[in-house]
């Protein structure tokens, strides 16, 4: 008997971390079966609630952060100022479409084929972040999850063998019911108990037994990849100390990191004994997830989904405001962007400051007219002039998916920047405050902008979101450098004095965005983004003493490193823990 | 779709003998059974466009002179038409328990009438507890007998179904919610539309198929493989549930956790119930016969992530279409239909508006939301068009036996207020008899929840209260 495994389950057996036996020498502090009952088993048997005990946050400790840096330290505190840990709360979480795919694709790869991102329907976004909350199903995916398993099952039946091989032993009950467990358990990430592998497994031989063994492979599959099981994770059951089991806890890190299963990423399930792992364990693990591609391709989706990056199809621009900006444009910028990031993320240790202050882009031959190029060279590569643009933020994709559509949409530009990349808190606007521009005033967009927000119930938000929206103005509607607008000179003078650094006062673009990307401002903000992008949730305060950890660590000596960051976050223990809601 | 009188519940009984015991799902799915006379319980549609009109453009002085206002479209039909005036949401200021704010109020009080929370003081973070009123009429209707086996108990569709800050909070985006259970999420109770033609399409023409006329004069055939194969669909799904279940108790029945899994169990539930249906008129052999099999392509639109009404029209008319089909062949008697979330990022460029619907509000851009107006109306009218096709027996269409609410949240003016007064909203058909038509009714000021009170009481719901009690007087109509 055989379980005809991916090929890249097999590829992985040379290089996985085997937790179980690394660090499983711990106090157990659950039953035996450490993979936790999951999803489809006796409740009796897990290993229960957590004790309630509070979550200790390793790492420096804040008069370790002090003796460091005192002056950063008590910046620290003010953006993160509570100091009881706690967990973040249990809870289920849906896959999201692009971990169904890959974790699809390791399960299944002959059969794997149309994507679940094309297939299911987006779902509701929350600042522009899939948030474990707002997964679910309803009438609006569920049939197309459906038929999106189904297409693939389809092939499944023509390929039994595929899934479930048993010939060389004449398709006998007992290869047949192992086949089956152990197709159901990697499908499950281990997360199964005896018992849901004994139903589906007596399941499968039943219906073998009714329909023959193609179809009942192919419904095998089809019960498989449709159960709460495969299309949820759960981070409901914990140990005593609230840590999630061993199991839970992989797939925390690795869907947390790289939207794909622990097996995928090389992370095989800890023994059946399993006890807790240690922290050495985890921080190993951590690591081996973060050296796959799997974790760069998803780092680079929280920086597409974090500045709100459209696809192509989405940009808002009138087409006959703007014809330039025809489809091949749109498609251009955005993989120019992607490509971009790709590169500068793709290095050893990259740092925020290689996305945000370089002045080196991609651009390609439908785009190169955005950078007053008449072509692009064959590598794409662009040294652009480094008065006009400055890293991610002056690049056109980021600039058009907040224009438009017959506009630069000034204040939408500074609305982003204060609720997204400076995380200023920002209301609606007071009751009977007139937010019209009137038609007749002329003029630049600042202008007419000035005109209706200098007045001081305006200036209490305006006071931020007009100097982010006054500095994009030399960057027209799809990114493209100006100096004119309406016929009169672009100012793009801005003087703020929101930040730590003190008041900034500067006239162009590329000075603006720099006095803003190297303050500790946009760096807890950064913190605060990339905490909510993967962990799917909104911080709390007692998410402050990691986030404070966090931020010291990014902001200290400039150092902006992302990959250490994400290290951090991801091996903190309250990280890996969850307790029920107060 | 040509209608054609067929097959009553009774025709079946009389026809079959004991055997239509044997048909009871596929009779009981066939509610009063399509093309046979209609019997109480009206059709319910919640049409929610977003923002609403430029309330001072859409003040006729009589139901005969809509077509001086955006209204104009719904003129052909303005004998089946209650155009409100001096009607007020949530009685015209928010009705939260903090923050407050008008698009989220306007929204949730046009479907609820009830209060609501925000998670942060921000426009689109608004949330409620409470339930819609489709939902409320859906709910009722499935704890009539002679309803509960409805296909569907209410259908959720739309195009462009979301506001224009989606990216920000999920507050303005839902026009139906179910009562909160303990541990929902924030909006673990609010349903999610589909805007999807094509899925629609499948889902109705699934249960279509069971009840259409194929060829009454071939001889029947052996549909023993169906049969099997139907049933080898039922071990599964009795599987599947198992396993749902299995997985709810495992992480206790009654838990958050656990209710997260309910959208995946409601879902094969409705599987198993078209299956069932499905299984019995396959044993049976019966194959409705009451009205022809509807002809025609399977639609795809799909209105998902769009704002621009070029785009949304042509999903818009599919929609109006399976709306339609559901009606005609009594798969549901409630629908909601979203054709924009509030703070409507909707624009119409082919007309000249390239500006979004929240923008044209604020800017005082009357001509650009009248322009936006006549569209929506448009899609209303196209929306009666389709009942009033319907043949209902005994002299009535389907927009007869029906009460449409033309929903809308705030509107605003020159000067950028945010109003929760004088929204012109409209109701239509005659609600099965309940309601006078054709006229201009002025609602001095009080809310919507008297117009809610009306359709519920049509519904055959017996209270003179929907939402805040605070907030109603009584049917208005």
């Amino acid at each position: 008997m055989k379980l005809a495994n991916s090929p890249r389950a097999h590829a992985c057996v040379g290089t996985v971390l085997v937790l179980g036996a690394l660090g499983c020498d711990g106090q157990i502090l659950g039953k035996s079966d450490t993979s936790g009952p999951g999803l489809s088993s006796d409740p009796s048997s897990d290993a229960g609630p957590g004790s309630g005990a509070g979550v200790t946050n390793t790492g420096p400790t804040d008069d370790e952060l002090r003796a460091k840096d005192p002056g950063l330290f008590d910046i620290a505190l003010k953006y993160f100022p509570d100091q009881a840990a706690a967990p973040g709360k249990k809870r289920l979480f849906r896959l999201t479409r692009q971990q169904l795919d890959l974790t699809t694709q390791n399960l299944l790869p002959k059969h794997y084929g149309v994507t679940a991102l094309a297939s299911l329907p987006r779902d509701p976004l929350q600042t522009n972040y899939e948030y474990a909350d707002n997964l679910s199903f309803s009438a609006a995916n569920f049939t197309p999850l459906t038929e999106w398993v189904e297409q693939m099952t389809a092939k499944v039946k023509a390929d039994p063998a595929s899934v479930v091989d048993c010939a060389a032993d004449k398709n006998s009950a007992a290869c047949l019911q192992t086949a089956a467990q152990d197709f159901v358990r990697r499908a499950f990430r281990g997360v199964a108990s005896d018992a849901t592998l004994t139903r589906f497994s007596d399941f499968f031989s039943a219906s073998v037994a009714e329909v023959g063994i193609a179809e009942a492979t192919a419904d095998l599959v089809n019960i498989t990849l449709t159960s709460p099981g495969y299309v949820f994770r759960e981070e409901v059951q914990t140990a005593a100390d609230q840590r999630l089991l061993p199991v839970q806890l992989l797939q925390n890190l690795s869907y947390t990191l790289a939207d794909s299963p622990p097996e995928a990423v090389g992370l095989t399930a800890p023994a059946a004994n399993a006890k807790a792992l240690r922290d050495s364990d985890v921080t190993q693990a951590v690591e081996q997830v973060l050296a796959t591609p799997a974790a760069r391709a998803k780092l680079l989706r929280f920086f597409t989904t974090w500045l709100e990056v459209k696809e192509p199809q989405d940009f808002d621009l009138s087409a006959s405001v703007y014809p330039e900006f025809t489809p091949a444009v749109a498609a251009a910028v955005v993989d120019d962007t992607r490509r971009f990031l790709t590169a500068q993320l793709g290095t050893a240790l990259p740092t925020l400051r290689d996305v945000t202050e370089t002045t080196n882009a991609l651009v390609s031959a439908p785009s190169a007219f955005l950078y007053g190029l008449s072509t692009a060279p064959s590598d794409g590569k662009v040294a652009l002039d480094p008065l006009q643009r400055l890293g991610i933020f002056s690049q056109p994709a980021v600039l058009a998916s907040h224009s438009g559509p017959t506009t630069t949409r000034l204040v939408k530009r500074g609305v982003f920047f204060t609720r997204k990349v400076m995380c200023l808190p920002l209301g609606a606007p007071p009751q009977g405050v007139n937010t019209t521009i009137p038609a007749e005033v002329m003029g630049t967009e600042r202008q007419r902008v000035e005109s209706v927000t200098n007045e001081p119930r305006c200036l209490g938000c305006h006071a931020f979101i007009n100097p982010f929206g006054f500095m994009q103005e030399n960057f027209d509607a799809m990114g493209r450098y100006r100096t004119m607008d309406a016929g009169q000179p672009v100012d793009a003078a801005i003087n703020v004095d929101f930040l730590d650094e003190g008041p900034l006062s500067v006239s162009s673009p590329v000075d603006a965005l720099r006095g803003f990307t190297r303050s500790l401002r946009f760096q807890q903000c950064f913190t605060r983004q990339l905490f909510r992008f993967y962990s799917g949730r909104d911080e709390t305060a007692a998410d402050d003493p990691l986030l404070r950890q966090l931020f010291f660590e990014f902001a200290q000596n400039s150092a902006q490193d992302i990959i250490g960051m994400l290290r951090h976050l991801a091996a903190a223990p309250a990280f890996n823990s969850r307790s029920e809601a107060p | 779709m040509k209608l054609r009188k067929g097959l009553t519940r009774r025709d079946l009984i009389k026809s079959f003998g004991p055997l239509a015991f044997v048909l009871l799902p596929v009779a009981r799915a066939m509610g009063y059974a399509p093309g046979g006379a209609f019997k109480g319980a009206p059709r319910f549609v919640m049409f929610f466009i977003g923002g609403s009109y430029h309330s001072p453009s859409v003040r006729p002085a009589s139901i005969d002179a809509l077509s001086t206002t955006p209204l104009a479209p719904l003129a052909p039909y303005a004998k089946d038409l209650v155009v409100f005036q001096g009607m007020r949401i949530h009685g015209g200021s928010p009705k939260s328990d903090g923050y407050q704010e008008e698009h989220g109020a306007g929204l949730i009080g046009c479907v609820t009438g009830n209060d609501y929370h925000y998670s942060k003081n921000d426009s689109y973070y608004a949330y409620t507890d409470h339930e819609s009123i489709d939902i409320a009429i859906a709910n009722a209707y499935q704890a009539r007998p002679e309803l509960a086996a409805l296909p569907f108990a209410s259908l959720h569709v739309g195009g462009g179904a979301h506001s224009d800050a989606d990216n920000v909070g999920l507050g303005q985006r839902y026009i139906s919610y179910r009562k909160r259970q303990a541990g929902d999420a924030q909006y673990g109770n609010a349903i999610e539309p589909v805007q999807n033609a094509g899925q629609v399409y499948d889902q109705l023409m699934q249960r279509v198929n069971l009840l259409c006329a194929k060829d009454s004069n071939q001889p029947s055939t052996d549909n023993s493989a169906m049969v099997a194969a139907l049933a080898r669909k039922k071990s599964l799904l009795d599987f599947r549930i198992a396993d749902v279940n299995a997985a709810k108790t495992a992480l206790g029945m009654d838990s958050e956790h656990a209710h997260k899994l309910d959208g995946l169990l409601d879902g094969w539930r409705e599987v198993e119930k078209a299956n069932d249906a499905e299984l019995a008129a396959a044993k049976s052999g019966a194959s409705g016969a009451s009205m022809a099999c509807p002809a025609g392509a399977r639609p795809t639109g799909n209105g998902q992530n769009k704002n621009n009404l070029d785009d949304l029209s042509p999903v818009h008319d599919q929609m109006i279409e399976l709306v339609k089909l559901a009606f005609a062949w009594d798969l549901t008697r409630v629908v909601a239909f979203t054709l924009s979330g509030a703070s409507s990022g909707e624009r119409w460029p082919s007309q000249g508006v390239n500006q979004a619907h929240h923008t044209l509000e604020h800017s005082n851009d009357v001509a650009g939301q009248n322009i936006m107006g006549r569209y929506y109306s448009e899609k209303f009218a196209s929306l009666l068009k389709a009942l009033g096709g319907i043949d209902d027996g005994d002299g009535h269409t389907a927009l007869f036996n029906s009460s449409l609410v033309l929903g809308m949240e705030c509107w605003s003016d020159s000067s950028s207020g945010h109003y929760l007064k004088d929204i012109p909203f409209v109701l239509a058909g005659q609600g099965a008899g309940a309601f006078q038509t054709g006229r201009v009714v002025n609602a001095n000021g009080r809310s919507n929840n008297d117009l809610l009170v009306s359709v519920q009481r049509a519904a055959g719901i017996d209270s003179n209260v929907f939402g805040l009690a605070s907030l109603c007087q009584g049917p208005i109509v």
